[in-house]
């Protein structure tokens, strides 16, 4: 138990210091907000539809809106840490690399959460989507969703995070890994407006399954990756 | 400390070894895209001592502190901490302070922040009152709120310093250390060294300049050809070369 609570300890004081970090020195989220919020508008205002066919659409594609203004994230995730050789400070201390992995995973999550607070309420007011009217199933959809795409994510931007033309080839690679997910969450989210929960159900669980395999493929191979 | 010859030294002297040392390294050898660094090094140093390494730019002095504080996977050999391998041993990180060329720090984050970080990192107790100390230690505790990059290189290497000896490890392993120092940042950092020595640190360090590494270490070894030499005995054999 002493460990488990030594273990959340340490994963929280990794992610306090990246948002810190972020606080102190704004450099990727107002961006990936700014980009979100841009995309959703332009989105919205290019589709002319019934206004209930609209909203299903739009439900679904908020989750490209989504995927894409988070890319912006990926890049800084663990570049932020070759600064000054911190990458190196962190390995000296004495946490093991399955805390560096799930604290950046949090982050990540994080990140998503914070575009998604920004778009989901615009998306209601803008174009009338009625995303909370299932708050509940809307939710887990969403928790689903963010924890594959923030496992993938991590992942991959740890991947390629040595490398010099880092943010082009993360892309390539985030894409196809991420495409699941982010079709999956679109097709919850609209069979979820549709009034189909079943449907909704499915993909969730497959969302679900995702992102458990993702989030223990990271647990697995991240030492792999970083010793590489 | 040359292996073969503190232990010798010691069995001279009538002393048995009942720990194993702080740190050892057992036939060392690191091979860089296809160049030898290290060939072979034997060393140990023990509790209470200073070991100064210099040698030429290139000689491989980083890249031998890098093997030794476990950052660096050797080609071939052994380094050990009181007789284990750091490898695959995070929770051995505790032993070692390590201060390298780059200052570790998070530089949007203020110097407290930074070294809050590494106290709760290391799991202390009270990580406040001891960075408040360590801030007083190396006398920047009158910036303890000003971001790490805002501060000159100098006193950026102080709080470098003191986040890699937050949680007072027994094990110091510093590159350059003197390096962005002025004369009184070298004189504090001098006798900062001497006192972890006397409280029973082992201490291993790069420098270039070979007055203050005699003025500062018990031993002074220098990295030539991949190979450590006693002092005196490479500038025998620089001025045969000369000769």
């Amino acid at each position: 138990m002493n460990s488990i609570t030594n273990f959340a300890r340490t994963c929280s004081w990794l992610v306090h210091k990246d948002l810190l970090r972020e606080l102190r020195a704004p450099r990727v989220w107002p961006t990936m907000l700014l980009l979100g919020m841009i995309l959703s508008l332009a989105v919205e205002m290019q589709i002319e539809l019934p206004r209930d066919q609209k909203q299903k659409v739009l439900g679904g594609l908020m989750w490209l809106v989504i995927f894409f203004a988070w890319t912006v994230v990926l890049n800084r995730l663990f570049a932020g840490e070759r600064d000054e050789s911190c990458w190196q400070a962190l390995l000296l201390y004495p946490v093991t690399l399955g805390m560096i992995y799930l604290a950046k995973l949090v982050v990540n999550f994080l990140a998503l959460a914070a575009i998604e607070a920004l778009l989901v309420p615009a998306l209601m007011i803008l174009a009338d989507v009625p995303l909370l009217a299932r708050a509940g199933p809307f939710l887990a959809i969403l928790v689903a969703a963010n924890l594959g795409l923030a496992a993938v994510g991590t992942l991959v931007s740890s991947l390629t995070s040595g490398l010099t033309r880092q943010a082009s080839l993360l892309v390539v690679l985030v894409l196809p890994l991420a495409s699941p997910v982010v079709i999956g969450a679109g097709q919850a989210t609209v069979a979820l407006l549709g009034g189909d929960p079943t449907s909704s159900f499915r993909w969730l669980q497959l969302l679900s399954v995702f992102a458990a395999v993702f989030v223990g493929l990271g647990l697995l191979l991240f030492e792999f990756i970083i010793e590489e | 400390m040359l292996g073969s010859q503190s232990l010798s030294r010691r069995s001279a002297a009538g002393l048995l070894e009942t720990t194993p040392p702080p740190l050892e390294a057992r036939q060392l050898s690191r091979v860089l895209q296809g160049r030898p660094i290290l060939n072979r090094i034997d060393m140990t140093i023990a509790a209470g001592q200073i070991l100064a390494l210099t040698g030429l730019n290139g000689a491989g002095k980083t890249t031998l502190l890098r093997c030794l504080a476990g950052r660096l996977c050797p080609t071939t050999g052994d380094v050990l901490w009181y007789g284990n391998s750091p490898t695959r041993r995070p929770d051995l990180n505790r032993l070692v302070g390590f201060a390298g060329h780059e200052s570790f720090l998070y530089l949007e984050l203020t110097a407290m922040e930074n070294l809050l970080f590494a106290a709760r990192m290391h799991g202390l107790s009270d990580p406040q009152t001891t960075v408040n100390q360590m801030l007083a230690k190396v006398c920047l505790d009158k910036h303890a709120h000003q971001p790490a990059g805002h501060f000159a290189k100098g006193m950026r290497q102080r709080l470098s310093l003191a986040r890699a000896l937050v949680h007072d490890p027994p094990l110091v392993i510093f590159d350059e250390p003197f390096s962005s120092l002025d004369a009184p940042g070298r004189q504090w950092l001098e006798d900062w060294l001497k006192d972890l020595r006397t409280a029973g640190r082992a201490i291993i360090f790069t420098t270039h300049e070979a007055e203050q590494a005699q003025r500062v270490a018990n031993e002074t070894l220098d990295l030539r050809g991949g190979r450590l030499l006693p002092v005196s005995n490479s500038i025998a054999a620089s001025q045969m070369r000369a000769a």
